[in-house]
């Protein structure tokens, strides 16, 4: 009983921090849905890059909690060889992944009657990258931030920090989506 | 290091996969999505619930069989397990009740559409994917550890790949049920 106590007690604020924060997210999403059904590769690629960003969130909050319970990270992460390896693994699958959906999301589009343009194309896979890049920056920076402060307190890094790397994940991903769809299309 | 970088780009790969086929999903039934107001406030908290919710839960089982807590061999009625999983159901149940909620007061406020059903899509979409994805979540952690692999580089993508895919499939059945 007592664990599923604190497994509640400790998620149950941050879950509803994030809830909070992708509906937030998700109105300005609503106020462009016209939009972004009518951009096919748009509609198909929002679930991949919403989670591919969440992915780096979780993998990134996960290994951390482990290196920092196993003791292997110091308060200056890029002292840690495991850290800097994780660090650039993450960016280069990052270039790669949303290159990749990027690509894929225009040929479904293609093969759903969406004709190619080279301009969409490329402003779709422009902003699918910077979008990863900027979003792994804030994400690492926030996860170390509060990992280590969630340590000190003496709570479990696992129940909090992959709701909240997630949370701003989502949020930051549906700010940007709505911003390029405003801006660009 | 590369068994680990290939671990987390392939389990990415396949993730981001699956991330397309929910939007094919999404694409498919386009029409659908517009005639339900505030879904696209719900949809965002609700695909992130489940990284939430079975995220840390995947965490947590990580953690404990890398610090030897639970064994690899654990089955469901181990108690560490099923204490696990009733408090994440209970989690789903709350906090798919607040994303509803939440959807419908913005629905309302911001786009002056009263429409009440949206916090009962969200709360049956939820329970209906969890009661999947709990469950995988726990096997598929228990199963990676003994078969030599870091859950912590796999299971985030996976839990995401299989969620998506989930997640949308049980809106769209709730959708059908519900309006």
């Amino acid at each position: 009983m007592k664990l599923i106590i604190k497994i509640i007690r400790e998620s149950v604020k941050v879950l509803i921090f994030a809830s909070i924060l992708s509906s937030f997210g998700g109105i300005g999403l609503e106020s462009l849905n016209q939009k972004l059904v009518t951009i096919l590769p748009f509609l198909i690629l929002f679930p991949a890059l919403n989670n591919l960003v969440g992915n780096f969130g979780i993998i990134f909050s996960s290994r951390f909690t482990t290196l920092l319970y196993m003791g292997k990270v110091k308060k200056n992460i890029f002292k840690s060889i495991e850290m800097r390896r994780l660090i650039s693994s993450i960016f280069i699958i990052a270039l790669v992944c949303t290159t990749y959906i990027a690509i894929l999301a225009n040929v479904i589009a293609f093969l759903k009657g969406f004709p190619f343009d080279l301009n969409v194309f490329l402003k779709i896979l422009f902003s699918s990258v910077l979008m990863a890049v900027v979003l792994c920056i804030i994400l690492i920076f926030i996860s170390v931030i509060v990992g280590f402060h969630l340590l000190k307190k003496r709570k479990d890094p696992d129940n909090f920090l992959t709701p909240i790397t997630t949370a701003i994940a989502d949020l930051g991903c549906m700010l940007m989506i709505s911003g390029m769809l405003y801006f660009f299309f | 290091m590369r068994k680990d970088f290939l671990e987390i780009l392939s389990g990415e790969l396949i993730a981001v996969t699956g991330g397309l086929l929910a939007g094919l999903s999404l694409a498919i039934f386009k029409d659908k999505l517009l005639l339900i107001p505030g879904l696209f406030i719900l949809l965002p908290g609700l695909l992130e619930m489940r990284g939430n919710i079975s995220g840390s839960l995947a965490a947590r089982i990580g953690s404990a069989l890398h610090l030897g807590t639970l064994s690899a061999n654990a089955k469901f009625n181990n108690k560490t397990i099923l204490r696990n999983i009733f408090a994440s159901f209970l989690l789903v149940i709350f906090v798919s009740l607040v994303l509803g909620s939440l959807a419908y007061v913005a629905t309302l406020i911001f786009f002056k559409i009263q429409f009440i059903e949206i916090i009962y899509i969200s709360v049956f979409a939820a329970v209906l994917s969890n009661i999947i994805l709990l469950p995988l979540t726990i096997k598929t952690s228990l199963w990676l550890y003994k078969k030599g692999h870091d859950p912590d580089n796999i299971m985030g993508p996976y839990i995401t790949t299989i969620g998506d895919v989930v997640c949308i499939l049980a809106i769209l059945l709730a959708i059908t049920v519900v309006v």
